[in-house]
């Protein structure tokens, strides 16, 4: 039996689903990436499992209980939401030092352990700095010490690394994994960009309109994903564009769609939609030498995620 | 919640899980932790809260220093009751004095009462005290999106235990507290036996509590309809000036006295006369006859502070409670 598990899940806010039929499991010790667009159903998922709310039908099981409600099954998890939520006015230490109380009032070593999770999580020069002067990644581990004072197994992050600088999601992934090595915290977290779980999660599920669309590990996630077409382009003299966009058609399957946009007398960009970018690639390199058609300039057109899981779903 | 190893446990633990291995807690204990950082938090922060705490503990030792002065001073030879009876009709005007906004609650026998002279200042500031601190519990916490960290943690009846107890010990230290010392020190002054009054005491307890369980009930019920505090306060504060004001702007003749049941706050008042058997009371100089059949009746102001009491639980339930919150 999996620590989570979520069956035949749904729930619906007026009109709007969101998630429906929703299956997912996840494993002891693991770290899970949760990965779906804006409105996907990631944060009534983690909801879900967090206890903050209640499926309509389905059923869910955290650590073999039901977690609606449930102060048990609360004991043992460490939820960080996506919100700043936080009191402006109270310091560091003291945000840590309420869920604390609350988690473990009375109990011998509190103030042990509220400062072992501020030092935990890197923040111990600024734990009498007011939250209301922190930058985001400091509310961000802030809110995962507040989530580790009652050492909970299982540790529920809802987009922690979204709006942060690089730097600053760098050091929540190394303390995510840390936690997950050194103390064995199973860790379920979300985000609506896959780079970013993809080197930190063991297993990553797609969620899309509230349902799991993809569930493996990131190369297999990648491989699906790899699978879209990708939408490139690549400028050049105007006959060497030609000339290895005509080598490029050839390839039987590698182009879907193929536009010349004029830049100038001399320059001529191509846009090609390619379901094999791998391939692509290789082919587009090897035209170049080969037909001695320097390229100027290569670029992949971003997608929008939504368009991502759209064609995934489909 | 069992830890003994069952086959699942086993299976859980052997990808990673572990045991829980800190002391749980029970109810009482998070409660009280709740309660406690949201009454330090809320006084704390502001600067005026502090101010109007000093400027009631004053108002509560001016009025002691009165009912020990005036206790000591007066002539009490001649009066129509004895000193045991004016002990105790005063003891409950100064404590109905310390909840009822206005001074209207005045025993029959003597034509005046000097008891509760700043009373009327404190059940003010209380009152306004009430608001201003249980304006922001529930309504910060939306405003901040920290309920959902609240109820990670706890449930939701243990958070809205929790916030009602901080408002709770509030009032212990404001009025519960003082209601104490004014027995002792009145009993003192007039020289009455403690001991054949003590159920004067425990009913002067068992009021202030009921009227800060009910006033914090309704804050709260405010506080948690809106993510702005000053809504809450403003609220709650002009609505029990100006339901107190009503009776007094209007209700000018005897057969007017039902619109002294649109006063919430002076309802309690009237529902701790009743329980210390008081049959009328002298409001703002006219005399109300509780079952007369043509006033305020009895079952009337019960009625009252029971419908305040289930619309703040439905309001509490309503928001705390529903499943998506």
């Amino acid at each position: 039996m999996p620590i989570i598990r979520i069956e035949e899940a749904s729930k619906q806010y007026g009109e709007v689903v969101a998630i429906s039929r929703f299956n997912m499991s996840v494993k002891g010790g693991s770290i899970t990436g949760f990965v779906g667009p804006n409105g996907a159903g990631k944060t009534t998922t983690i909801r879900v499992v967090t206890g903050l709310t209640k499926p309509d039908s389905g059923s869910v099981s955290v650590f073999g209980e039901n977690p609606f409600d449930n102060v048990g099954i609360k004991e043992r998890i460490g939820y960080v939401s996506e919100h700043d939520d936080l009191y402006p006015w109270a310091t560091v230490r003291e945000s840590v030092k309420m869920l604390a109380q609350i988690s473990m009032p009375r109990q011998p070593g509190l103030i042990d352990a509220i400062d072992r999770a501020i030092e935990e999580v890197g923040m111990t020069k600024f734990a009498e700095r007011k939250v209301s002067a922190l930058s985001k990644g400091m509310k961000q581990r802030t809110k995962i010490a507040a989530a580790l004072t009652h050492a909970p197994s299982l540790l529920v992050l809802d987009e922690p690394l979204s709006g942060l600088d690089p730097l600053g999601r760098r050091r929540i992934m190394d303390l995510l994994r840390r936690l997950n090595r050194e103390k064995q915290v199973t860790i379920l977290i979300s985000s609506h960009v896959l780079e970013e779980l993809e080197h930190l999660a063991s297993r990553i599920t797609l969620i899309h309109r509230g349902q799991t669309i993809a569930e493996g590990d990131p190369d297999r996630i990648r491989k699906l994903l790899y699978q879209y077409p990708h939408e490139i382009q690549f400028k050049s003299l105007a006959e060497d564009t030609k000339r290895i966009a005509s080598g490029l058609v050839e390839i039987k399957g590698l182009v879907k769609s193929l536009t010349f946009m004029e830049q100038s007398d001399e320059l001529l960009e191509c846009r090609i939609v390619t379901p094999q970018p791998e391939l692509f690639y290789d082919e587009l390199v090897r035209l170049a030498v080969e037909r001695k058609a320097p390229i100027i300039q290569l670029d992949t057109l971003s997608e929008s995620v939504e368009r991502l899981f759209e064609f995934l779903v489909s | 919640m069992s830890d003994s190893p069952s086959g699942d446990d086993t299976y859980i633990r052997r990808f990673g899980f572990r045991r829980f291995t800190g002391v749980r807690q029970n109810r009482l204990y998070r409660i009280i932790a709740v309660a406690w950082f949201n009454l330090i938090e809320a006084i704390r922060r502001s600067g005026f809260t502090k101010m109007l705490l000093v400027f009631m503990f004053f108002s509560i030792l001016i009025q002691d220093v009165l009912i020990i002065v005036i206790s000591w001073f007066l002539p009490f030879t001649g009066l129509p009751i004895t000193i045991n009876e004016l002990f105790r009709d005063a003891y409950a005007d100064s404590v109905l004095g310390m909840v009822s906004l206005v001074n209207r609650i005045t025993v029959l026998e003597l034509g005046f009462m000097p008891f509760n002279i700043s009373a009327i200042g404190i059940s003010f500031i209380w009152l306004l005290l009430m608001a201003i601190v249980g304006g922001g519990l529930i309504a910060d916490d939306r405003l901040h999106q920290t309920t959902e960290v609240y109820f990670s943690r706890i449930s939701r009846l243990e958070y809205t235990i929790g916030k009602l107890m901080s408002l709770m010990l509030f009032s212990a230290v404001v009025v519960v507290l003082p209601s104490i010392i004014q027995y002792f020190l009145l009993s003192y002054g007039l020289e009455t036996d403690l001991l054949v009054n003590i159920d004067l005491m425990f009913w002067g307890i068992g009021f202030t509590l009921l009227a800060a369980f009910l006033l914090s009930l309704l804050i709260l019920a405010l506080s948690s309809f809106t993510k702005r505090r000053a809504v809450a306060t403003l609220s709650f504060f002009i609505a029990a000036i100006v339901l107190s004001s009503f009776y007094s702007a209007i209700g000018w003749s005897q057969s007017e006295s039902l619109i002294l049941l649109l006063d919430f706050v002076g309802a309690i008042a009237l529902l701790g006369a009743m329980a210390l058997g008081y049959e009328s009371l002298d409001v703002n100089g006219r005399t109300i006859i509780f079952n007369n059949g043509i006033g305020v009746e009895g079952p009337m102001v019960l009625a009252v502070v029971l419908i305040v009491l289930m619309l703040g639980i439905v309001a509490l339930m309503l928001t705390l409670f529903r499943r998506d919150s």
